[in-house]
């Protein structure tokens, strides 16, 4: 009597078109089953080219420091690049409008040409965590670390999910990690500095923003950030300066305008200040602040 | 006169005798008249007072005729009875009228020659004594008084020339012919009378017994001639009978054919006859000769009888046994038609029993050990005879037949010996014969079994032998060796119908055989394979099932491992051939098959969840995978563990999470008692995909089932950390306190449960209970110290919690700091100020043992009590004025306290750049950093806030 020795045939197991479609009507033993042998012949999974794992920059010139690493900020301007041809794409472009059935339709058909892809298993669990299920995040993360040790998008992506939850020593620890792993990727250079400005280190989050920043000028969140950076050592100008290269429309943000208003009173420019603040948008900030802000500046 | 008849009645009588054989009627009229007559004259000699001799001879004549006749009465009588009752009779007794006759007449003259000794007649007395005495076989007294008759007798007389003969007959009885010859040729040459025919008879025979051939034939031929003729006492009979004898001793053959022929005579019975005569003589070439000759006239059946018995008698004592045996075997076919009496046949019998145990023996012999051929010869001869035999005897022909089988054994004819023993056998069993049954058997067997039978011929055997010995003998020790023969021989035939009817009477004779029986039905099983005929191996399956035959049980598990074997066959040869959907086809056969074994279902079923697993349908492949875990042994679930556990990652990978966290815990229930490694990891991944799910009920059957089913603490604390996170998470803390309180007793994960303890005792505190709250913080502290001793990982925001545990303390000292006011007198005020720096050193001591937490919110926040309170402590003391003082005091005392507060403001810089670095150096993420990091002097430091979350990264980006 034999057994079939499948932990050999995991290693066997290839892509090809999904059976699902048959699964549910064809496992009825007293209905028959009509499995070709050419069904066996899932072909070839795609091998992970690191080279080829990113997004197309756009012709006009880069306006996101992360366009070709993330999506998030950007999804239309990835879906046209793309086509709407890459499975990855249509997936992730689901799961962000939280059409997540849709996006595990398209995973389950693309798993037997896709499951050897890290890219594939992060934005699995992308889906997962942008519905809530950090817990099926995990899993999926570090199955593309299985996949691809080291797989920097999916130890950004852990430390976005422990900042989500207040573990930001934790997230600390994944985003440096994806960091050291990927030493010219932005993303994790991105979240990062923000994790640095959020507890007032100025002095690490800097040098990342600067980086960013030369890299994408026209990324109102870098830009933002590298002044708030500045902002935080005392470099009131320097802060002042780059704040003031953000587009006007941007400046109401509150993460901008805050500080940059801050900057006015601190370089003397006190009515500047004063309008700054009162253009800024602090609906999302902390009010404390943005009122001891208002005291100060005498708003 | 009267002697003259006394004399003619002595003489002729005999002749008489002989011609009235049988006539008792005239036998007895004779002896009436001797009888009246003796009466008379032994009146009249008593008259005369005996005296008178011509009385007593004529007494002793009478006397010795009635002897003679009442003797060939009582021969007749004697001769009619029994041989049997002849060998028991009293003789004397038999004969007592005959021997008082004799007596009698030999008293008379006796009486004669005492009283008369010179009676003119005493010739004739004598003779009479003589005759009597040669009746009673006293030959040498017969002699005497023949010699004395003769002497005594008147030369020319009858009576001289009649004791002459009688004399000659004395000496013929003797065999002393040569002697004899001159009496005969004297008195014969003188006496032409009646008895010149008896008497040249036996002259005629002294001729022949000296060779005197032609002298012989020529008087019997006269004899013969003479006997024609009423004067002559008839010899014809007796010339007849061995004159034939005479001419072939003298080689003269064609003449006594021509002779015979001539007299017309039926020469065979003739020359039958002298063969019968010459045969005892040892004249076997004669004998041959002339019943060769015989067999040539012979024309009747009898004939032919009288002629093969003499024949069969002839080379029986020729030894030509080539001969005999045709002549045997030509008596035994007429035998059977009818053609033999009684006594032939029995002689038949005797003849033919004698020659086959003589040829047997001789077979059997050593000095034909190394004489192949003549052994084999013998062999063959004696077994021909043993069949003669069986035909003679058709319902005692078991013995016979057997000998026939041991004479051919002996001759190493192993064939023929078995066919013998077979015919023995059989006819033992009709006769009842048990003792030649038992010993036919056993030559069978022992015949069957010698190496030197043919092969060629054994095939024929097997069967039949063994089944005989099976039947006569089933239970013994050695019927099982031979069932066992027979079950073989069936096999090698491919007659598995009569194999299976031996094991059949085999488990009947030997039900407590497992091991024979199991060897013949793994026999019987495997050819039924190799035919493909499952029913049969079903059928025999079913058979043991139900106790028709009994096994071991290690057996019968392996035969219902074979029926699962077969019923899989075919899906395995088609997986062999890499034909997977006929495989997959074909386990689904087996599965739905009412009669596949529970093995090959749940074989199949495993296969199947494989062979979809490979096919890419996972929802098939869990589906029989359940099928699987259900029907397979915990043994083999075992073996295939990692199979399962991969078909439960491919469902989960499949995003089939309910399905892959079910699978998980079958298996572990399944492997609940088995000892491997993949229980852990299957409890563990069921345990987590049910949380994942949110099926924390699930999770919580899986830790009761990983409890029960021997998963080690460590795995059991790791699910019980991830259940209690979902417990703070739904505030669920009963369950919450049970679940942890075990993590927090581990010797090595007890530092996982702080975190959660923590929580516990806030809710607690909360609900009022601080004596349980208390015990919690106690218990938490008590984790603590005891992984700090071990040197335990202890997770960071457990140290924040331990370090902001003990931060009350700070905050009640830098209280205790701020509310302690500096006033004058100066007594006083040196006081506080002692006791404020004394208050500092103490906040400086938990700060350090706070830092030994190894918490950097800890760290931080401990140090911004001791920044805030020693900067508090230098500004109080700067801006302290003394009251009612004059300015020169004031001023002195300001620059006196210069000396005091300076340092302490230098120490509370000191203390901030000290965990300024720190924050740097260790990337401490604290919501205090902001304060001790912002730049001193600022009025508001510049506060940041993202805006909404991280950002997700989807590719790796360019390289």
């Amino acid at each position: 009597m034999k057994f079939l020795p499948l932990l050999i045939l995991l290693g066997a197991c290839a892509g090809g078109e999904s059976k699902s479609g048959k699964s549910d009507t064809s496992i009825d033993p007293a209905a028959g089953v009509v499995v070709k042998n050419q069904d066996f012949n899932r072909g070839k999974p795609l091998v992970y080219s690191p080279q080829q794992d990113y997004y197309p920059s756009p012709k006009e010139g880069a306006k996101s420091a992360l366009e070709n690493e993330s999506a998030a900020r950007d999804l239309n301007r990835i879906q046209k690049l793309t086509g709407g041809k890459d499975p990855l794409v249509v997936m992730m472009t689901n799961c962000y409008a939280k059409n997540f059935e849709q996006a595990f339709k398209v995973a389950e058909s693309v798993y037997d040409s896709h499951q050897n892809l890290p890219t594939y298993w992060n934005q699995v669990a992308t889906c997962y965590l942008l519905q809530g299920n950090e817990r099926k995040a995990l899993l999926f993360y570090n199955k593309a670390l299985e996949v691809t040790p080291q797989y920097v998008p999916a130890l950004n992506n852990i430390g976005v999910m422990y900042e989500k939850n207040g573990q930001d020593q934790k997230a600390l620890v994944a985003l440096q990690r994806a960091l050291k792993n990927g030493k010219f990727t932005k993303t994790p250079r991105f979240n990062l500095g923000h994790l640095f400005l959020s507890y007032n280190l100025a002095d690490e989050a800097l040098p990342l923003f600067r980086g960013l920043a030369d890299e994408a000028p026209a990324d109102v969140d870098v830009r933002a950030g590298l002044a708030n950076s500045l902002a935080q050592l005392n470099r009131w100008q320097d802060a002042w300066d780059e704040f003031s290269r953000i587009p006007e429309k941007d400046r109401r943000r509150s993460d901008v305008g805050l500080t940059m208003a801050l900057s006015a009173h601190r370089l003397g420019k006190e009515a500047l200040a004063r309008d700054i603040l009162q253009a800024t948008d602090v609906s999302d900030a902390d009010q404390s602040y943005a009122a001891n802000l208002r005291r100060l500046i005498g708003e | 006169m009267l002697k003259q008849v006394l004399l003619f009645l002595i003489l002729v009588l005999p002749s008489l005798a002989w011609a009235a054989k049988g006539d008792d009627q005239r036998r007895t009229k004779i002896l009436q008249i001797i009888d009246e007559e003796l009466q008379e004259v032994i009146r009249l000699s008593k008259q005369r007072n005996n005296s008178d001799p011509e009385l007593l001879l004529r007494a002793a004549e009478l006397n010795l005729e009635k002897a003679r006749l009442v003797r060939e009465e009582e021969n007749e009588k004697f001769l009619a009875i029994s041989a049997e009752e002849r060998r028991n009779a009293d003789q004397a007794r038999a004969y007592a009228r005959s021997n008082n006759s004799f007596q009698a007449a030999n008293q008379y003259a006796l009486a004669v020659t005492k009283k008369f000794p010179k009676y003119r007649d005493i010739a004739d007395v004598y003779y009479i004594l003589a005759f009597n005495a040669r009746e009673l076989r006293q030959y040498d007294q017969a002699q005497k008084y023949f010699k004395r008759a003769s002497a005594s007798a008147k030369p020319g007389t009858p009576t001289a020339y009649k004791s002459q003969l009688a004399l000659a007959d004395s000496l013929y009885n003797k065999a002393e012919f040569t002697k004899a010859i001159p009496l005969y040729e004297g008195a014969l040459s003188k006496l032409d009378e009646t008895w010149w025919t008896k008497d040249s008879f036996n002259l005629a025979w002294c001729y022949y017994r000296i060779k005197s051939y032609d002298k012989a034939i020529n008087l019997m031929k006269e004899i013969h001639k003479r006997s024609a003729n009423q004067r002559y006492i008839n010899m014809r009979y007796f010339v007849e009978r061995d004159l034939g004898i005479f001419f072939v001793d003298a080689r003269r053959t064609d003449d006594a054919l021509a002779w015979y022929k001539a007299q017309g005579i039926d020469f065979s019975g003739h020359l039958v006859k002298i063969s019968k005569v010459l045969i005892p003589q040892g004249k076997f070439t004669q004998a041959e000769q002339l019943i060769t000759e015989a067999a040539k006239l012979s024309k009747t059946p009898d004939s032919r009888v009288e002629i093969l018995m003499v024949q069969m008698d002839l080379y029986d004592k020729f030894e030509k046994n080539a001969f005999h045996l045709k002549a045997a075997e030509e008596l035994v076919a007429m035998s059977e038609k009818g053609l033999l009496d009684e006594d032939k046949t029995k002689l038949l019998q005797y003849q033919v029993a004698k020659r086959a145990a003589e040829l047997q023996k001789a077979a059997s012999a050593s000095i034909y050990k190394n004489v192949k051929g003549t052994r084999e010869l013998r062999a063959v001869q004696a077994e021909s005879y043993f069949t003669l035999l069986t035909r003679l005897q058709p319902n005692k022909s078991a013995e016979p037949s057997f000998f026939k089988g041991e004479t051919a054994y002996a001759a190493r004819r192993y064939p023929e010996a078995l066919t013998a023993y077979q015919d023995a056998h059989r006819a033992a069993v009709k006769e009842g014969n048990k003792k030649i049954q038992v010993q036919a058997m056993e030559g069978m067997l022992a015949s069957l079994g010698q190496p030197g039978f043919p092969a060629s011929e054994a095939d024929k055997w097997y069967v039949p032998v063994y089944t005989a010995a099976i039947a006569q003998d089933g239970k013994s020790e050695r019927s099982k060796v031979i069932r066992q023969k027979l079950y073989k021989i069936h096999m090698d035939r491919k007659n598995t119908a009569d194999a299976e009817k031996v094991l059949q009477d085999y488990a009947k004779a030997f039900p407590d055989d497992f091991k024979t029986q199991e060897s013949m039905l793994a026999g019987l099983m495997d050819q039924a394979r190799k035919e493909k005929n499952y029913d049969k191996v079903k059928s025999f399956v079913a058979d043991i099932n139900t106790g028709t035959y009994r096994v071991s049980k290690k057996y019968a598990d392996a035969l219902r491992q074979l029926m699962t074997k077969i019923q899989i066959e075919g899906a395995q040869t088609a997986m062999d051939k890499g034909d997977k959907s006929t495989a997959l086809t074909s386990y689904l056969r087996v599965y739905n098959n009412a009669e596949s074994t529970p093995s090959a279902k749940a074989n199949a079923a495993y296969n199947l969840a494989a062979l979809y697993y490979e096919a890419g349908d996972p929802g098939a492949s869990y589906k029989w995978g359940v099928v699987a875990l259900q029907d397979m042994s915990a043994k083999e679930v075992k073996q295939f563990a990692a199979s399962f556990l991969t078909i439960g990652t491919n469902l989960f990978l499949r995003q089939r999470f309910q399905q892959s966290a079910d699978m998980g815990m079958r298996t572990v229930a399944k492997l609940c008692a088995e000892g491997v490694a993949a229980k852990n990891t299957a409890f563990k991944n069921s345990a987590f995909l049910w949380l994942a799910e949110g099926q924390v009920n699930r999770t919580e059957e899986v830790l009761v089932l990983g409890q029960k089913c021997g998963i080690d603490e460590t795995t059991l604390n790791e699910v019980r950390l991830e259940l209690a996170k979902e417990y703070v998470k739904n505030k669920r803390w009963e369950s919450l306190e049970q679940i942890i309180i075990p993590v927090s007793n581990s010797k090595t994960q007890a530092a996982l449960s702080i975190t959660h303890l923590e929580a516990l005792r806030q809710t607690y505190m909360r609900a009022g209970d601080t004596a349980r709250a208390q015990e919690l913080g106690a218990k938490i502290m008590l984790v603590y110290r005891d992984a700090k001793a071990k040197n335990l990982d202890i997770p960071v925001e457990a140290l924040d919690l331990v370090a902001m545990g003990l931060m009350p303390r700070l905050e009640q000292k830098k209280q205790q700091l701020e509310g302690m006011t500096l006033a004058f007198p100066e007594q006083q005020f040196n006081q506080a100020v002692k006791q404020k720096l004394a208050i500092l050193d103490s906040l400086t001591v938990d700060v350090n043992e706070i830092q030994q937490t190894g918490s950097g919110k800890g760290i931080v926040r401990a140090y911004k009590f001791l920044v805030n309170s020693y900067e508090s402590f230098a500004k109080e003391l700067r801006d302290f004025t003394p009251e009612g003082k004059p300015p020169e005091y004031v001023e002195s005392f300001r620059k006196a306290m210069a000396g005091v507060w300076t340092p302490i403001l230098q120490t509370a810089q000191r203390r901030r750049t000290e965990v300024s670095q720190l924050i740097h150096k260790n990337t401490i993420l604290s919501t205090d950093n902001g304060e001790l990091l912002a730049p001193q002097g600022s009025d508001l430091a510049p506060q940041y806030r993202s805006m909404g979350s991280m950002v997700l990264m989807d590719r790796g980006g360019l390289q």
